[in-house]
């Protein structure tokens, strides 16, 4: 006999707004139903009333952790659709902030699953180590999570080669804390018992079900936009890809201590071989863009990052599509829950990495009026006309 | 038993040290150079052309009347509870008005208690 056992939108053990219906047997879960929709900010729509210089500031507020890479991936984009490159200087400096954020991602998550697992101690002591790379944010950028590090044709401040010999120091220091963490977690029974064989994922579930990220690349699916399509300066930079086999929790924490290291790899050879010469081009806020679409992919931590712009020759684009990593992660984790018992349920839910509330863009709260009311995607669309036109003539001044 | 005797060890350390933490708010917390946070603006720089207002993201800004700015007598109101402190407005600003401060002690029991310094020099 199977019950359902729901999980979620509120639960200590989750942090985010998603909920699962597991269909139960015992200990055992036999069927999950997620359900996603708890979120909703309307990002999307609110990036289409903002002008292309504006757009990255909002798209960086999608998401708190990887802000760096949705401000770079969205202005990747913008630069596409109006045909500019930035210079080489502007590019490493981005590449630099997108693989620092990536190993302050990965020491978050790594704290959040032995948390998860029960293993407090060893989430103090990644979390302490993530706090240098955010004091080494705040010392670039001036802002400890929300960077504002890009703006179309480059990035908006230089780094200094004080602050490069502070970032190969900070390197050393850390390359000596991802071997004590490898070992640690290699080594630990209380971790091996937690992790190993626990949601595990196939390789070609992987690559049927599209997971991306280090959730595909733990399961041995080359899955990494800097892989296959090299953008900034990955293809000069010493990348290389990380696989793992197993495909099971343990193996998703071992890939992503791997990729910690290889990214202090990238951010040394930066700071070694960053040129001199601009950072940025100048570009003017009320600028009309050509007529024109682009897509922008990065590899986010979480995975890929995908932003889709179209313009129709406006000072704002007029449509604007954001896929996050943890949207397409969603079915795999699915999938890697069925068979497996309620125990599990938090560690296999956190080895995805999940960023629930930066998957979800729409919402439309109501304070004034109780009640839920149902409305057609025309009352919707003349909803929105409407909303528009007042916004434009009224806060901008614009006819 | 080495195991033991560290542990111990450690935890009288411990017991009778300082704490590891900072004693915040009695110890201040020096922000790194160039942080953004608290905005400032030089009404005498300011000539009034609102183009901070333009290009502000947040739609934190408004443009309220000033009798000291010249020529344009209007001066930017900032609203810092809606700021995401982009420091556009300070990047695009013609006249270098405003400045991003140190400052990140922005706490309010009041929306309406947290605006932007407005300094004549
Ligand atoms: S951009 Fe500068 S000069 Fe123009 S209104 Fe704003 S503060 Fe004043
Ligand atoms: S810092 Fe950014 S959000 Fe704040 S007032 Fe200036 S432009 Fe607007």
């Amino acid at each position: 006999m199977t019950f359902n056992l729901y999980f979620g939108p509120f639960h200590p053990a989750l942090k985010e707004p998603i909920n699962f219906t597991f269909e139960v047997e015992g200990e055992q879960i036999v069927n999950v139903k997620p359900a996603l929709g708890y979120n909703h900010r309307g990002l999307e729509k609110l990036l289409e009333t903002k002008t292309w210089l504006q757009s990255g500031f909002v798209a960086e507020h999608i998401c708190g952790i990887c802000s760096g890479s949705h401000n770079g991936c969205c202005y990747q984009g913008v630069e596409r659709v109006f045909g500019i490159e930035p210079p080489k200087r502007g590019l490493y400096i981005r590449t630099l902030v997108w693989e620092l954020e990536r190993i302050h991602s990965h020491l978050l998550w790594l704290g959040v699953m032995l948390h998860e697992a029960g293993f407090d101690t060893l989430f103090m002591y990644t979390w302490r180590d993530r706090e240098l790379t955010l004091d080494l944010f705040e010392e670039m950028s001036g802002r400890r999570v929300v960077y504002s590090m890009n703006t179309v044709g480059g990035v908006r401040r230089d780094v200094t080669d004080s602050f490069l010999q502070k970032l190969k120091k900070y390197c050393d220091y850390l390359e000596e804390r991802t071997k004590f963490y490898k070992k640690l977690v290699l080594e630990d029974s209380t971790i091996l018992a937690r992790f190993q064989n626990v949601g595990v994922l196939s390789k070609n579930d992987a690559i049927s079900l599209s997971a991306v990220g280090p959730v595909a690349r733990a399961s041995g699916a080359k899955r990494d936009v800097r892989y296959e399509e090299p953008y900034a300066v990955y293809d000069e930079s010493p990348y290389q890809i990380v696989l793992g086999e197993e495909g099971d929790a343990l193996a998703k924490t071992i890939v992503r201590i791997d990729e910690m290291k290889v990214s202090l790899d990238i951010l040394r050879w930066i700071a070694d071989n960053i040129p001199s010469g601009d950072y940025r081009i100048k570009f003017s806020p009320m600028t009309k863009a050509p007529e024109n679409e682009a897509i922008s992919r990065i590899e986010a931590p979480r995975g890929e990052l995908f932003y889709y712009f179209k313009s129709e020759g406006g000072t704002t684009p007029s449509r604007v599509k954001v896929r996050t990593p943890t949207f397409a992660n969603v079915l795999p984790v699915v999938k890697m829950l069925e068979g497996q018992y309620i125990a599990d349920i938090p560690v296999i839910v956190a080895s995805i990495d999940p960023c629930i509330a930066c998957c979800e863009r729409i919402t439309i709260i109501d304070k004034g009026k109780e009640g839920v009311k149902m409305i057609t995607a025309d009352q919707l669309r003349s909803y929105a006309k409407k909303w528009y036109e007042e916004k434009y003539k009224v806060e901008r001044g614009r006819k | 038993m080495k195991k033991w005797g560290y542990t111990y060890k450690e935890a009288l350390k411990r017991l009778f040290g300082k704490p590891y933490t900072i004693h915040y708010p009695f110890t201040d917390i020096k922000a790194f150079e160039g942080y953004r946070g608290k905005i400032s603006l030089n009404v005498n720089k300011c000539t009034g052309c609102s183009l901070c207002f333009r290009v502000c993201p947040a739609s934190a800004i408004e443009m309220v009347p000033d009798e000291r700015v010249k020529p344009a007598k209007r001066r930017p109101h900032f609203k810092l509870a809606d700021c995401c402190y982009c420091a556009l407005c300070a990047e695009y600003c013609p006249t270098g008005a405003i400045k991003l401060t140190t400052d990140y002690h922005l706490y309010g029991f009041d929306k309406r208690d947290v605006s932007a310094e407005v300094k004549s020099e």
